[in-house]
């Protein structure tokens, strides 16, 4: 047994904080402000390479572990969700289906480039009708000789506004439910894509999410995801284990926020005479935050460790996100509470953790679905 | 980073897991039900060598790791509540003084028996006026040439009707508060020492707990461990291995809530469709391993650390106190899917419920555990 990071691990940890906290953190109320990430902030993320930090060095990547793609996930939601969300896009379910099943000639034109910030990726499942359900999606693909005609309409796609190509969840079978979904790589230029409004949210308020439509878009039949039609659903499933696993550690770098501030502001805050951190109401309420961080962390490390070692993570991804995000709930809420009136100002940064808390009840499936997950598991051993 | 056990570990963990399916679960309601000691079981798991564990090899130990010994609880917990506590007792609290300040006649007398199980050793710390306040305490051992004379009543003393040695905590300075706390060695058989009545209880009803009464109870100089005024101290040299103990335990007792209760839903049918079938159920059972999960990893860490020689008390709080709230949510919402045959006296689960209310105390409350953590956090 080592539950120890290594020197490495340490040394990245310390090379995102200071990252995040020299070149975002200034820009925050400004993003927060302009409901954006500028595009020269995402820029700077590629300069350092993190783009690239689970992809091999064949692609430009860094060949880096599960470990240190949680540790940069946690370290970036430690300074603010929107640009970890988006950076998370680029990292993750935006480049995947192309480094996984993209051809030779794709994963040079979008792959190689998004590694180095030239080009930029999202994902788009969600439809208006069709979110948990994603079955229910109406989007269709239809083949026509050597292309397919896309149409239908997607929303809260991250980064639309600003990506120049989109990993697209459609329908080949729109009488087949989940299994009649395929996975299709669909440039933004090609005619028909339309990036529809903004919309406005309280959460990650700088992610921009945004409407997309699909009319009549043309695309090579060499674009689908997996060679033949039929498969997106396991192509699907084989990414979901790690998108819940990195979202938690997006949590805990919230949760890890929000304790150290509050942490802080009891040392200072006067009340009665004393520093608030003197009464035992507020020191038991940073010591629950405490435990309940440890325990996460553990839980996603070592699902993160789980996935490197080739081991089955179906329950610990689920796990560890469900776990996460009820705690993260409760420890933005106890911040709120320890910073009393403070914690609702926008010069506070824990109201903005008491918002973006709430994405983790969200992303990578609802904690009902997780819930379903786990149930399924547990009956499974 | 490594999560595995080691093939060692694995391979006690499986030994302890085996005895406890066979020996162990069978007969558990009926121990508890009859509210005796299982004696025989408890001589059994010393002659399997699990009192060693701990302990080097030159006093008839194994020279094993708190993570063993954690395993070695956690399995055991998950078949009998009364037994694993004892054992954890016998292997830790009730041993370690005498292992670590005891003479080396004391430990050819008294620790290689203990750990071949043909002698009991306990601790005894708690008095009426004086539990999380240990500081209280008003028993006192006062100086007379050669000897110690010890007076007071102690409370709680687990196994106090059947133990041959106990390590008694005793005030050499009155006024000291916590500093002024020694232990001592006190045999059985010195005048002056006397059992109460054992007190009836809810859970871990087969483990005897009771009073200790000391009237000028004379013991030798010897039989004080370390010097004087280093009993707190000494004390809490091993509260953190109590706290990942009690963790331990907790862990043991919370897969046994969540192992019936799986079991259970599955079987149950209600509306024409096993219960498990019914989100009401099936995300109970999802939030329980949820939970389980986490204190497992916040319990084997806080015991690695301790083997990589970084003990670290703010964790094993953590663990202590994380572990033993699950395991008590556990039961509760195990005994909530049972409904009606939860609270029946011939399913497990009302035993669960009834056990697990023991981890709350022991090792520290959780209402004194916050504060622990809040101090190591520099509050």
């Amino acid at each position: 047994m080592d539950f120890n990071f290594t020197p490495e691990q340490e040394l990245f940890r310390q090379t995102v904080r200071e990252f995040a906290d020299r070149y975002i953190r200034p820009r925050i109320k400004e993003m927060e402000e302009g409901q954006d990430v500028p595009q020269d902030i995402m820029q700077q993320i590629a300069e350092q390479g993190f783009y690239g930090l689970r992809y091999p060095e064949e692609w430009g990547g860094q060949a880096g572990d599960n470990v240190m793609f949680a540790i940069f996930a946690e370290e970036m939601a430690r300074c603010t969700m929107s640009v970890a969300a988006r950076a998370m896009m680029q990292c993750l379910m935006g480049t995947d289906f192309i480094h996984k099943y993209g051809t030779e000639e794709q994963k040079r034109e979008f792959l190689i480039p998004a590694l180095k910030g030239e080009k930029y990726g999202t994902m788009c499942m969600t439809e208006p009708a069709g979110g948990t359900d994603l079955g229910a999606m109406q989007t269709v693909a239809m083949r026509d000789g050597d292309e397919y005609v896309i149409n239908g309409q997607k929303t809260w796609i991250t980064g639309a506004h600003a990506v120049d190509f989109f990993t697209v969840a459609a329908k080949t079978d729109p009488e087949a439910g989940f299994r009649g979904i395929d996975i299709f790589l669909v440039e933004k230029d090609r005619p028909g894509v339309e990036v529809g409004k903004k919309i406005d949210k309280s959460i990650a308020r700088a992610s921009g999410c945004y409407d997309l439509f699909f009319a009549d878009v043309r695309i090579p039949a060499d674009h689908l995801f997996g060679g033949e039609e039929g498969k997106g659903f396991y192509l699907l499933r084989s990414i979901l284990n790690d998108i819940r696993v990195h979202t938690a550690a997006l949590g805990l770098g919230i949760a890890q926020a929000a304790y150290e501030e509050s942490l802080e502001y009891t040392k200072q805050r006067i009340a009665f005479g004393r520093p608030i951190i003197k009464y035992q109401a507020m020191r038991h309420k940073l010591a629950k935050m405490l435990v309940e961080i440890e325990a996460a962390r553990l839980m996603i490390y070592y699902a993160a460790w789980r996935m490197d070692q080739g081991l089955s993570v179906n329950i610990e991804a689920a796990t560890c996100k469900y776990f996460i995000t009820e705690a993260v709930l409760r420890i933005v809420d106890d911040a709120t509470r320890i910073f009393g009136a403070y914690g609702a100002s926008t010069d506070m940064n824990v109201e903005r953790y008491f918002r973006d808390a709430r994405w983790l009840l969200y992303g990578a499936g609802t904690q009902t679905i997780i819930l379903d997950i786990i149930a399924a598991e547990i009956e499974k051993q | 980073m490594d999560f595995r056990f080691t093939e060692e570990q694995g391979l006690l963990r499986s030994g302890v897991a085996d005895f406890v399916d066979r020996e162990v679960v069978p007969p558990a309601a009926q121990i508890d039900e009859e509210g005796r000691f299982p004696v025989e079981l408890f001589k059994k798991a010393g002659g399997l060598g699990y009192f060693g564990i701990r302990y080097p090899e030159e006093y008839g130990g194994s020279g094993g790791d708190n993570v063993m010994f954690a395993l070695m609880c956690e399995e055991l917990a998950r078949g009998s509540m009364s037994l694993a506590a004892a054992v954890a007792m016998q292997c830790l609290m009730g041993t370690n003084f005498i292992y670590r300040f005891g003479t080396e006649e004391q430990k050819q007398r008294l620790l290689v028996p203990a750990i071949r199980g043909e002698k009991m050793g306990v601790i005894a710390m708690t008095e009426s006026d004086a539990g999380s306040d240990l500081g209280a305490i008003k028993t006192t051992a006062v100086r007379d040439g050669d000897s110690y004379i010890l007076n007071g009543r102690k409370m709680w003393v687990t196994s106090a009707a059947l133990a041959d040695f106990f390590t008694v905590a005793a005030k050499t300075d009155l006024e000291a508060g916590f500093r002024g706390i020694d232990m001592f060695l006190v045999e059985r058989e010195r005048p002056g020492l006397s059992v109460g009545k054992d007190i009836a209880k809810m859970g871990v009803r087969a483990l005897g707990t009771g009073e200790l009464i000391l009237e000028d109870c004379r013991i030798p100089s010897e039989n004080l461990f370390g010097q004087e005024a280093t009993g707190f101290r000494n004390l809490q040299g091993i509260l953190g291995e109590i706290r990942v103990m009690m963790g331990s335990l907790s862990l043991g007792l919370g897969r046994a809530a969540l192992g019936a209760a799986v079991k259970y839903a599955q079987e149950r049918i209600q509306f024409e469709r096993p219960i498990a079938k019914f989100q009401a159920i099936s995300h109970k059972l999802a939030d329980m391993a949820t939970e389980l999960e986490a204190a497992r990893l916040l319990v084997y860490r806080a015991a690695w650390l301790i083997d990589q020689g970084t003990p670290d008390m703010k964790l094993a709080s953590m663990a202590k106190l994380f572990a033993s709230e699950m395991a008590n949510r556990l039961a509760d919402n195990s005994s909530r899917i049972f409904a009606s045959y939860g609270f029946a006296m011939e399913y497990d689960v009302q035993r669960y419920f009834r056990d697990a209310r023991f981890l709350l105390l022991g090792g520290g409350t959780s209402e004194i555990l916050r504060g622990i953590i809040a101090y190591h956090m520099g509050l």
